[in-house]
């Protein structure tokens, strides 16, 4: 099913989120995915089981590690780990979960993925990058939109 | 001891390695620094610094519009009226800084009395002429 403006704005209004596979390194996406959520105000946490905190915050091995739980997961795992996370999410009570997908590769998404979460009720945006849809990202985030908008590729 | 908050947001970790040198060089300078993203920082600890350097990457397109970006104005918003500390700004940026430090005093309006350093980088790094930029703000009468 394809990914709709609906699921994306819902995934924003929430105010509690997980991102799972931070890295240690400031310099990595998925770090700075986790810190634009905490800079934009979500109450983030980082879920990554190789280590036991990040910039000095608590790390959780896993998402039904988490407490209090969290409404929704963006996933920034190397997609080999994916099936597994989003059956740690179901297993948390996830609802919502973001499978990210930036210029070129796989991302995190995998088809048995995304088809767990339509199979098992969870909310699933799968294949955009986070920040196409943040206000004010960098121009190369927009520029990234509009050419989705373009190739018909963009969510309505 | 004299105390400074370096408050920095950041969008890919060059501007926050920069403020990571900026705190480093600050604690060599004797005072107690700390070292934090606008995410992270609770602003009325501003309140009671004797240095607060803020710091954002050079936001807009290419060449024009440049500014700080939403996070950091919303923690300007945030922030109590610095009446006490010694007050500079930071950026990063790739070509040009343009109207950024303008935009960034005019989101600070009247919360500070007076900007005594405004500090840019193309890098993550400080230049001897930064730290002498640096030095002469810190020790200012």
């Amino acid at each position: 099913m394809a990914t709709t403006l609906r699921q994306i704005n819902d995934f924003w209004a929430m105010k509690r989120l997980a991102v799972v596979g931070v890295s240690r390194d400031p310099k990595s996406f998925s770090h700075a995915i986790w810190q634009e959520l905490r800079d934009r105000g979500y109450d983030v946490v980082a879920v990554n089981p190789k280590a036991q905190e990040i910039d000095g915050k608590p790390c959780y091995p896993r998402v039904q590690d988490v407490d209090p739980p969290v409404d929704g997961v963006v996933v920034m795992t190397p997609p080999a780990v994916t099936d597994q996370v989003v059956q740690d999410c179901a297993a948390a009570g996830v609802a919502h979960v973001w499978l990210h997908r930036g210029l070129g590769g796989s991302g995190s998404v995998t088809p048995g993925a995304v088809e767990f979460c339509e199979t098992h009720g969870i909310d699933v945006v799968a294949g955009f990058c986070p920040y196409m849809f943040l206000p004010e990202s960098p121009f190369f985030h927009s520029f990234h939109r509009v050419a989705k908008r373009l190739t018909g590729s963009y969510p309505h | 001891m004299r105390t400074a908050i370096v408050v920095y947001r950041s969008q890919t970790g060059t501007t926050r390695a920069l403020a990571e040198a900026i705190g480093d060089h600050v604690r060599a300078r004797g005072l107690a620094a700390t070292v934090v993203s606008v995410g992270d920082c609770d602003p009325s600890t501003l309140e009671g610094a004797d240095v607060v350097l803020l710091g954002c990457w050079t936001g807009g397109f290419m060449i024009v519009a440049q500014g700080p970006d939403q996070p950091w104005r919303m923690f300007v918003r945030r922030m109590p009226a610095i009446r006490h500390a010694r007050v500079g700004l930071f950026t990063t940026y790739k070509l040009a800084t343009g109207s950024m430090f303008p935009r960034m005093r005019r989101e600070l309006g009247d919360k500070v009395e007076a900007i005594g350093l405004e500090l840019k980088s193309r890098t993550d790094r400080l230049t001897p002429s930064h730290r002498l930029d640096l030095d002469r703000f810190l020790d200012a009468p």
